[in-house]
């Protein structure tokens, strides 16, 4: 299977990276100040939590239960384990959260100790179990057609096990930046080093996605070493 | 504004920019880069080609049902969670409510110990006129002093509770 759709690799002007570049960029900062809203409001939240509003804690929990969710499950790959480690995640985040003082953000906290679980997690278990874990059980959306949902579990397959593939601490920060938008800043406070190991790890990662990925996209040749 | 890139900085950059949100002005200099060399525009193709496919890959989309039951499943642990012995004391001890009464309970358990441990048991009564072997340091300004030394022992004795002990009152009972 061939990625549609593939890149016009003809002009500059083709590569997203390029056409943002050279436009106006009024998003990024909307971007920054959502980001300082939804800080804010994590801030608030806990301090709630604090003075006995346990809904508060409710409220963090829908807030950013399918992003951790999302990111076990992109790490362990199997939806039992990604729900066991969310569960656990906000479990310690109730016992913890009387103790955050804020200096950090809320959102990097937490995922820190979702990540932090799913290594101790696969590294408790034998590489086997987990890359034998195919059964890509995605909810279909009410708005996938067979077809593509075919098409995109076929991808999914392809994709699932490239990730695998990759030793859990590349895999995680693919995951953090790819799946969640995060700053290599970020990723670094999350995985407890610098960003420069953050930079050189994500390029190690790319080279190996990119050789296990190349017959799937469209020209692209497979990157040497 | 940032300086003009080579094609060296342009490929350290490039994968930042290709897989996520990149500070707008990283993202203007990699493109003016780009719209003069080719063979990182060739590079950033190839990039950003396997970025997308991973980004391809659907992103699990759960049903509320499944929230639902996770979330009936978190309030059991969390139920449980807090019956326990250490989750309740810590409770307890963080709650505002009861700052003031933890503090003041904990305050007097430390005074009870500091008095059980330092003051020993009571020394027993000596008449002033029985002679004995302290008597020979027995100084006249020591002599003098006494009375009071004995009321503020009576009043350290009694605790703090004992505030009505008369400052002169005989001691060393």
């Amino acid at each position: 299977m061939v990625l549609k759709g593939g890149f016009a690799r003809t002009g500059p002007t083709s590569l997203p990276v390029v056409r943002e570049g050279l436009e106006a960029k009024p998003l990024s900062g909307e971007n920054r100040h959502l980001k300082q809203m939804s800080h804010a409001e994590d801030l608030a939240l806990v301090e709630a939590f604090k003075r006995g509003e346990e809904s508060a804690f409710t409220a963090l929990v829908i807030k950013y239960r399918e992003a951790v969710y999302r990111i076990a499950r992109r790490m362990v790959r199997s939806h039992e384990d990604a729900s066991d480690v969310a569960q656990e995640v906000f479990i310690r985040v109730h016992r913890a959260l009387p103790r955050f003082a804020g200096r950090s953000q809320l959102r990097t906290w937490l995922f820190r100790i979702t990540v932090n679980l799913c290594l101790d997690l696969t590294g408790r278990r034998p590489r086997d179990v987990l890359t034998g874990l195919k059964e890509l059980i995605w909810e279909p959306s009410p708005h996938d057609n067979p077809a593509e949902l075919s098409e995109r579990r076929e991808l999914g397959d392809v994709v699932a096990g490239a990730i695998d593939a990759l030793p859990p601490r590349q895999r995680a920060m693919v995951v953090l930046r790819v799946y969640q938008d995060l700053p290599y800043a970020d990723i670094a406070r999350i995985m407890g080093c610098a960003e420069g190991t953050v930079k050189a790890t994500m390029f190690a990662a790319f080279a190996k996605l990119r050789r296990t990925l190349a017959p799937y996209v469209t020209g692209a040749p497979p990157a040497a070493g | 504004m940032m300086e003009r890139m080579d094609c060296r900085d342009t490929r350290d950059a490039l994968l930042e920019a290709v897989t996520g949100t990149t500070p707008p002005d990283l993202r203007r200099a990699i493109a003016e880069h780009l719209e003069r060399c080719p063979a990182c525009r060739r590079e950033a193709a190839a990039l950003e080609e396997t970025a997308r496919a991973l980004r391809a890959e659907p992103e699990p989309h759960l049903t509320q049902a499944h929230w639902d039951g996770f979330m009936a499943r978190l309030d059991r642990a969390l139920a449980a969670d807090r019956g326990t012995l250490p989750a309740r004391l810590a409770r307890w001890l963080r709650s505002p409510r009861h700052a003031w009464s933890t503090a003041a309970a904990a305050a007097a358990l430390v005074v009870a110990l500091a008095l059980a441990l330092l003051g020993g048991p009571p020394p027993a009564a000596q008449p002033p006129d029985t002679p004995g072997p302290v008597n020979g340091f027995m100084t006249e300004s020591i002599v003098d002093a006494q009375p009071a030394m004995n009321a503020s022992l009576s009043v350290w004795k009694a605790g703090f509770g004992a505030s009505d002990v008369p400052y002169d009152s005989p001691g060393g009972d």
